[in-house]
């Protein structure tokens, strides 16, 4: 070979070896993961007794991960207002907590379940799938989008991303790339639950992923490196089988009555947001055996900022029903990305929103004594 | 593996394109094209977000700062908006919870919502008061008013000229009612002064918990809150902060003119870009996108959560262009001394190309030179190293070339003298050849002549002797001594035709036997038997037969003929005298025949009396022949003798 074809040798090896570099960038070298999570209950499940459907008992699903309504669901637990509204109705209640919305829409859809809290994705699925009364609102906060450094969502395309498969978090990450312009093929997600997604991004397995709160402020206690890239506002509903709520309307007005309940005597106190906040954490640790990782302090900002700051009664915005509103536009996104079930109806749905039960609550302060506040605060 | 042969003068095939480029030039290309490929690789990897270069790692790093900064000072903004409208909402609560408020004779007791308006108002000059001297201690308000809950009239307000005025479907009014708490509406415009005004509202419940009035406090969004937004010169002279209500409408005037030149109203102005609509709908982070004046911005956007159906989108934004201006110009900067300084080294590497390559050139310049045919250049010497090394082998070559070719030539040149030595003894030894040739043919020639006179002279001597024999047979009276003499003549005769014939033909040794076997029988029949009935048939091959056999060979048909003629038809009877000659194996056959009256079958014709037949017989000896008779019914008779 002679010397020039020796240099146009080294030239072309040296932009192969270029190319190569600059694509090797683009490779995804993220192992797959599964484009649907497995549709069995997790284990965590396998012990619920939910007792008979129809019996004197109201099965209620909770989350005590998802602030602020793990401090509502803890002071429901431990009124005895509410407590005693039901014995006279001849009912018990029973708290079953789970990991996220979708999780409990299973219950909800094989009848096993009367109330629930989730958020606004797993309660627009439940009104335009199943017979349900979406009654108040039990948050009004942000579903954040993290990842290992700051960067724009557009930066996302062509990543893996970790999000909970039929979550709040799932819909918002999917809102918040839409509107960077990253269409969902142009994505991989990667359905996980939060407990896994740390791990996950450091280990380069997802390159960002969305959660809610307390998850974000857990998460990012825990790794202060990751950066909060994108916010998303969303809201969460307390929510009622329709048979239930039909059949049970008291007990539905009594559950409602509770939350306001909650929500003042929290607002009423600085004391008393932190002592909800306490049993909050002390549920998320019965529930997963292991401290949430955030203070009773950081919990009780959680509870503000995400929920009392802003909802004075939780009431559903009529505006949030409208054609532009939040919850039509959700709907829309959700149809449009095949997320709900083919065929589902708008005004079906929006019909199931119902601002009826909690007005007449808020209408009898006194008959669902709003003013009386008794938790057994060691009892539980 | 072949060698390839070094013809001079010949160029050798090479590879087509780049390969048959002058070295200089392959120089230069191969230069040229690193270059291009390392600035290729660079653009590539630019274009994919691989900073190789600083120019990209330094946009990149600016931009990531510039974010940083953008959402620092929108989460700042936000922080302060939030607090000034937790303030805001204090205030209405505190003045709210006043009893003087709450037990104000100006405001109806508790009755049913939706009633009919109250007709005349009670006025409270203790309840005015309170209002007046909180819009004075407060000036940040613009007016303070309490509305009838049930008819949704201004029953009390710091602005007398709005009593009475209907505040019905305002949702600063509705939202505060509904929640019998406090209610942040946002930005609307005022039912007095029409201009862009906040609205803080609160509901009055009296101590029963009947909902009696909703207090209600404006403050001008220009005034108040468009100076909140204010940035200073922390993002640079096009850093801009923007408020967007619900649908993307603009809360606050802007900065500068839309695209189109046009100043946009607040409240009016519907915003079109990302960041904006996505602020308002509740997202938070950053993009770059494309702002109401078509300019690309970096920009952070954020939500400030007013109440539970309502909500502002904070943007903070700044010009691309401005946070990169410096840069650019440095890139350009930087550009220009790089294509200039790629002009320079392009410049350079043609000079020093051609500079590293003149001593090769200079080279090939002799080579082609030498090839051409001229052998006395010299590859000039300009260079040290291995070129110059080169060039000095190369000289060093030449010049023993040129002594080679040297010796070469005078050894040749002395080979050519021998050469013309012995051509020229060669050519005088052709000369005496051909001249001794020459003399040979003369002599020939004369030998020839002689040789034809000679047989001219024994022919016509010949002649003369039968010319004789025939005079002197006229003066016979005996027949027999006259046959006698006859015969004689006939043997002379047949001799001397051999040598006519020898003379006129042009081979002085050979006569041709099919003419003279002719010739002869037709003389014997005209001379001796003219008028007879016998006919002669005569079948002889056309041979050259040389002197020695053909004199001979002529006497013997001239005996057997004359014989035949003479003994086989007596009496004048007819018939057929048969001589035909050809060639056998070997040798010859000579045929005489005839269908006369034959001889007997017991005569010995070797042992005749006959001095014909004696002379057959000794004829055939000298030949070296042999001779057969059969008589009976004719005779035949068989001669056979070699070549």
């Amino acid at each position: 070979m002679t010397p020039p074809q020796r240099l146009f040798s080294w030239i072309t090896a040296l932009l192969a070896a270029g190319l190569i570099l600059v694509f090797a960038g683009r490779l995804d070298v993220t192992p797959g993961f599964p484009a649907r999570p497995d549709p069995a209950p997790s284990p965590i499940y396998e012990g619920y007794d939910f007792g008979e459907p129809g019996g004197p008992v109201v099965n209620c699903a909770v989350q005590p991960l998802w602030a602020p309504t793990g401090a509502i669901t803890e002071l429901l637990r431990r009124d005895a207002v509410l407590a005693g509204a039901m014995s006279e109705l001849g009912l018990t209640l029973r708290f079953f907590p789970f990991l996220k919305g979708a999780d409990i829409n299973a219950y909800l859809f094989s009848g096993r379940l009367d109330a629930m809290v989730a958020g606004d994705m797993p309660a627009l699925t439940a009104a335009a799938t199943t017979d349900v009364v979406v009654a108040a609102l039990v948050n009004q906060g942000f579903i954040s989008v993290l990842a290992k450094r700051h960067m724009q969502l557009a930066a996302l395309r062509g990543k893996t991303l970790g999000c909970a498969y039929g979550s709040s978090a799932h819909f918002a990450l999917l809102r918040a790339l839409a509107g960077a312009g990253v269409a969902q093929g142009e994505v991989k997600l990667a359905f996980m639950d939060i407990g896994e997604m740390p791990e996950a991004l450091r280990g380069g397995r997802i390159d960002a992923f969305s959660t809610w709160e307390a998850g974000t402020t857990v998460i990012r206690n825990a790794n202060p490196d990751f950066a909060v890239i994108h916010r998303v506002a969303y809201s969460g509903y307390l929510y009622f089988s329709g048979g239930f709520a039909r059949a049970r309307p008291e007990a539905a007005k009594a559950l409602i009555a509770a939350q306001l309940r909650a929500m003042a005597w929290m607002k009423d106190k600085r004391e008393n947001l932190l002592s909800a906040s306490v049993l909050a954490l002390e549920a998320a640790k019965r529930f997963t055996g292991s401290d949430l990782g955030v203070s009773a302090d950081e919990y009780a900002e959680l509870v503000k900022s995400e929920f009392l700051d802003f909802v004075p009664l939780p009431i559903i915005p009529e505006n949030a029903l409208a054609p532009n509103g939040q919850l039509r536009q959700a709907f829309v996104f959700l149809a449009n990305h095949e997320i709900l079930p083919a065929g589902a109806d708008w005004d079906k749905t929006a019909l199931r929103f119902d601002r009826a039960l909690i007005r007449d609550v808020l209408g009898n302060p006194e008959k669902y004594r709003l003013g009386d506040f008794d938790y057994r605060l060691a009892s539980q | 593996m072949t060698p390839v042969p070094n013809t001079p003068g010949k160029r050798h095939p090479g590879p087509p394109g780049f390969f048959s480029l002058s070295l200089s030039a392959k120089l230069v290309a191969s230069f040229c094209s690193l270059f291009s490929a390392v600035l290729v690789l660079m653009l590539l990897a630019g274009s994919y977000g691989i900073p190789l270069t600083g120019y990209q790692g330094r946009i990149s790093l600016m931009k990531a700062e510039a974010f940083r900064g953008l959402e620092l000072i929108a989460d700042l903004k936000r922080s302060r908006l939030v607090n000034w409208l937790s303030e805001r909402a204090d205030d209405a609560r505190q003045l709210a919870a006043l009893d003087i408020v709450r037990l104000s004779r100006a405001l109806p007791g508790p009755r049913p919502e939706g009633g009919p308006p109250s007709g005349a108002v009670p006025n409270d000059p203790a309840l005015q008061s309170v209002l007046d001297s909180t819009l004075r201690s407060k000036p940040i308000y613009t007016r303070i008013r309490l509305v009838d809950a049930a008819g949704r009239r201004i029953l009390v307000s710091t602005d007398p000229g709005e009593l009475g005025n209907s505040l019905a479907g305002r949702r600063f009014v509705e939202g505060a009612l509904e929640n019998r708490d406090g209610y942040l509406s946002g930005i609307e415009h005022s039912p007095s002064s029409g201009r862009p005004a906040f609205f803080v509202s609160h509901a009055v419940i009296d101590p029963k918990g009947g909902l009696i009035a909703v207090l209600v406090m404006s403050i001008d969004a220009e005034d108040i809150i468009r100076p909140m937004l204010h940035i200073g010169d922390g993002l640079g002279d096009s850093g801009e902060a923007l408020l967007i209500g619900q649908g993307g409408r603009i809360l606050t005037s802007l900065k500068y003119p839309l695209a189109a030149g046009a100043r946009a109203t607040a409240l009016e102005y519907r915003a079109t870009d990302q960041p904006a609509l996505l602020a308002a709908a509740g997202e938070e982070g950053v993009s770059e996108s494309v702002d109401y004046r078509g300019q690309r911005v970096l920009a952070a956007y954020r939500h400030v959560r007013l109440s539970s159906d309502e909500g502002w989108g904070l943007v903070v934004k700044r010009d691309e262009a401005e946070l990169l201006a410096a840069t650019r110009r440095e890139a350009a900067y930087t550009l220009c001394i790089g294509l200039g300084g790629l002009g320079a080294v392009i410049l350079a590497s043609v000079l020093l190309s051609r500079r590293l390559t003149r001593p090769i050139r200079e080279l090939d310049a002799t080579a082609r030179d030498i090839a051409a045919g001229n052998a006395n250049v010299r590859a000039p010497v300009t260079a040290g190293g291995e070129i110059g090394r080169l060039a000095l082998a190369f000289n060093f070559m030449l010049d023993k070339l040129h002594n080679r070719r040297a010796e070469l030539e005078a050894a040749v040149a002395g080979r050519t003298a021998e050469l013309d030595l012995s051509n020229r003894a060669l050519v005088e030894k052709i000369a005496d050849l051909e001249r001794a040739g020459e003399k040979i043919a003369a002599q020939l020639a004369e030998k020839e002549v002689l040789l034809k006179e000679v047989h001219h002279r024994v022919k016509n001597n010949l002649q003369i002797i039968s010319s004789l024999l025939s005079l002197q047979a006229v003066h016979v009276r005996d027949p027999h001594d006259k046959e006698l003499f006859e015969d004689s003549v006939g043997r002379v005769m047949s001799m001397a035709m051999v040598h006519e014939d020898l003379y006129a033909s042009k081979d002085f040794s050979k006569v041709g036997l099919r003419e003279y076997a002719y010739r002869l029988s037709r003389r014997l029949a005209a001379n001796r038997f003219a008028g007879g009935a016998v006919r002669l048939e005569i079948e002889v091959q056309d041979t050259l037969l040389p002197v020695h056999q053909a004199i001979p060979c002529g006497l013997i048909i001239n005996e057997l003929v004359t014989n035949a003629f003479k003994h086989a038809f007596p009496g004048a009877k007819g018939g057929t005298i048969g001589l035909s000659l050809s060639e056998v194996e070997g040798g010859f056959e000579l045929r005489v025949a005839d269908d006369g009256i034959g001889m007997a079958e017991d005569f010995d014709w070797k042992n005749a009396q006959s001095l014909g037949l004696t002379l057959v017989a000794s004829l055939v000896g000298q030949l070296h022949g042999e001779a057969a008779l059969r008589g009976g019914g004719g005779t035949v008779f068989t001669v056979t003798f070699p070549k």
